[in-house]
């Protein structure tokens, strides 16, 4: 039998038919480099199954917020202000490519050495 | 009397270097690993708060250079250059300048115990701040290369863990760098923003480069850990962090997002826009931020306008 590698997580949740479980466990009695790779899965598995459950801290559809009765009247004065051209209004937000900022800071991050160039970058944002 | 006060600063003369060779060691073993050649591949693992966020990544390293598989495709790194890769293409980006490397002393090594790791003899040892952990590695005896880092938040729990489950140390390994780019782009130095102060939270700003467009990078460093602070335009942002998670420092609001190897966080400041980057722990980003241009709007109108549509 070749590397089972794509059977590994199927053989960890006991999802495999018995003949190819059968098949799996013996490969693993003999191959450290597969054993090494169910050691990996098992530990990312217990991770994940380990993270609490929670709700998002914030509303993913925002409340509607009602404002004080004395915030019309400064908005109203913000609107005619605005008409009569008495403030700019700001620039246009635009936007910053998160990919170019990760690629920058990682091609610095790799000139010299620290905790991420010891273990070995992952980069990426 | 003279006596005792030769004996007191003989014993002073003979501690000194015993504290001084702690953080020496930590250096060491950063250096030592950073130039060490391997392959391997492993899993990254991040959590603070209710974010969290997982990667595998494989990464060879041959005569100081790395070719990195991770979440977001491949790249190489070698010296001052990062090649990455789009789909068949690849580009390169090299820093121009750089500012020499040094480790904080606020770190030191603990105690070191031999264990194996991945069937391999490694030592297990603790990086201390101050008199709390920070974090704890297991090296490859062979090559020195972590086989697993944990850094702890302020409280001890663990924030990052990047754990090898295959490992090689492979001397010699010949690597290839491409033939060519699409295009060759250079981080050029940049003055510094009067804005970011030169250091924060124990954090040195070693170095800042110009962006594409309106904008800065500084570099931030303790030698350990690092950071970038993105300095852009007010009201700029990227688009990711809409739906980010908010958390407060010191009673003001910021965006985060929570990758397997990085943190992100995004403000938007009276004068400036800002995105900061990088591993450092979750204590040390609230010191950093607590340092740093405070979120806020500019303007009495503005700040009305902000009180009242968010």
């Amino acid at each position: 039998m070749t590397h089972p590698s794509e059977l590994l997580s199927s053989f960890l949740d006991g999802e495999l038919v018995p003949e190819d479980h059968a098949a799996v466990a013996a490969h693993l009695g003999r191959c450290s480099a597969c054993t090494a790779d169910l050691d990996g899965l098992a530990r990312v598995r217990d991770w994940i199954r380990g993270l609490p459950i929670e709700e998002p801290p914030v509303p993913l559809v925002p409340t509607l917020r009602r404002p004080p009765r004395w915030a019309w009247a400064a908005a109203s004065a913000a609107a005619a202000a605005l008409a009569v051209g008495l403030v700019v209004s700001p620039a246009q937000p635009q936007e910053v490519d998160l990919n170019m900022l990760a690629g920058q800071h990682t091609a610095r991050v790799g000139v010299v050495p620290g905790l991420s160039m010891a273990r070995g970058p992952v980069g990426g944002p | 009397m003279t006596r005792r006060l030769v004996l007191l600063a003989l014993i002073g003369l003979m501690a000194i270097p015993a504290v001084a060779r702690a953080d020496d060691d930590l250096a060491e073993v950063l250096l030592s690993a950073t130039d060490a050649d391997f392959h391997g591949s492993g899993v990254v693992m991040c959590t603070w708060g209710p974010d969290s966020a997982a990667a595998t990544y494989e990464v060879t390293r041959s005569h100081g250079m790395s070719m990195v598989s991770g979440p977001n495709g491949d790249f190489i790194l070698l010296g001052s250059l990062m090649a990455s890769q789009y789909g068949a293409d690849w580009y390169a980006l090299e820093v121009a300048e750089w500012s020499a490397w040094s480790l904080s002393d606020r770190y030191s090594l603990g105690d070191r115990t031999a264990t194996v790791r991945l069937g391999r003899p490694a030592t297990e040892m603790i990086v201390m701040e101050g008199d709390r952990a920070r974090a704890r590695l297991v090296l490859d005896d062979e090559s020195t290369v972590p086989l697993l880092t944990e850094v702890f938040d302020g409280d001890g729990r663990v924030f990052r863990s990047a754990a090898m489950v295959d490992f090689a140390a492979t001397p010699g390994l010949e690597l290839g760098m491409p033939e060519e780019f699409m295009e060759h782009e250079m981080l050029m130095p940049e003055q510094p923003s009067s804005r970011l102060p030169d250091s924060v939270f124990g954090y040195l700003r070693k170095d800042t480069y110009a962006m594409a467009g309106d904008g800065t990078q500084a570099f931030y460093t303790d030698g350990l850990f690092s950071f970038s602070v993105f300095e852009t335009g007010r009201g700029t942002g990227p688009a990711e962090f809409g739906s980010a998670t908010r958390f407060e420092v010191e009673g003001v609001l910021y965006g985060r997002i929570v990758t397997a190897s990085n943190v992100w966080v995004h403000w938007r400041a009276p004068e400036r826009s800002y995105v900061l980057v990088g591993d450092l722990p979750p204590d040390h980003i609230e010191g950093v931020l607590g340092e740093l241009p405070r979120p806020g709007v500019r303007g009495v109108i503005m700040r009305l306008l902000a009180r009242l549509f968010g």
